[in-house]
């Protein structure tokens, strides 16, 4: 059990090492908010490795963490129901068989987007945050099939050690 | 790596993307007020011919030239404020961190 909770501890502190990294520029220019995801390669990993528990455990852990330390709390509920549920599409996609790192990765980060734009909509009770929507899945696309890519060919090199 | 069925889901989000830019275009028709929002209640509606500036505190909104933009905020990413000004019905600029939003009616 304490080598299960380290294991994971482990790539948790790893994802919010990413976290950190992605905190100290902006690519706010191509639309708010927008980032490259390195932080939910990890959670990926698990995802291809098939292990869906530790995939959320990962990303909830580091979700929270960075949120507390690299931002402001107001900020969780749009990294949560984000992360949540752009993971749930991956861990489907996954489950389906028929889908390779690159989409998985691509439907995730679009998902992450789409959801954190719906959240905004909501809460601004503005829907003209619908602008935002193009730049947005196109960026998802472009980072969600880089992650995809990178967090595919590094899982298959670790299989062997996770 | 890719296999048919990535192709075919990026394809179809990407043409989603496409679709979405089509909205804009079909809403072209000129406002008359500025409306003014801080979480989510109504503070202030203004009309656009009207050269003006109202300082929110967090925010400062301007309407010069029968547009509306924001000219200042205190939010550390500024998205509001580098915003185009916006005069079309049903446009609308928001500052996410300060609850402010400004629409066009």
């Amino acid at each position: 059990m304490a080598k299960k909770v380290s294991f994971y501890a482990l790539f948790t502190a790893l994802a919010l090492l990413f976290s950190f990294v992605e905190s100290l520029y902006s690519l706010n220019f191509i639309a708010p908010g927008i980032k490259l995801g390195l932080a939910n390669c990890v959670a990926l990993l698990f995802v291809f490795k098939g292990d869906f528990k530790g995939a959320f455990l990962v990303n909830i852990a580091r979700i929270l963490l960075s949120t507390l330390l690299f931002s402001a709390p107001s900020a969780l509920l749009f990294s949560l129901t984000g992360g949540v549920l752009s993971l749930a599409v991956s861990c489907l996609l996954q489950k389906a068989k028929v889908f390779s790192p690159i989409g998985i990765g691509a439907a995730g980060a679009v998902t992450h987007n789409l959801v954190q734009l719906l959240v905004a909509a909501i809460i601004t009770a503005t829907k003209g945050v619908i602008f935002y929507a193009a730049p947005l899945i196109f960026s998802g696309l472009a980072c969600g099939i880089l992650t995809g890519l990178a967090a595919g060919m590094i899982e298959k090199k670790i299989k062997k050690i996770i | 790596m890719p296999k048919k069925a990535d192709i075919i889901l990026i394809a179809a989000l990407a043409l989603l993307a496409i679709l979405t830019l089509l909205f804009p275009l079909l809403n072209t028709a000129s406002g008359s007020e500025a409306v003014i929002l801080v979480k989510n209640n109504e503070l202030y509606r203004l009309p656009l011919e009207k050269d003006t500036k109202i300082d929110l505190g967090t925010n400062v909104v301007k309407i010069e030239n029968g547009e509306v933009s924001i000219e200042s905020a205190t939010c550390p990413d500024k998205v509001c404020v580098h915003h185009s000004p916006i005069k079309n019905k049903g446009e609308a600029i928001i500052c996410v961190p300060n609850g402010v939003v400004v629409e066009v009616e």
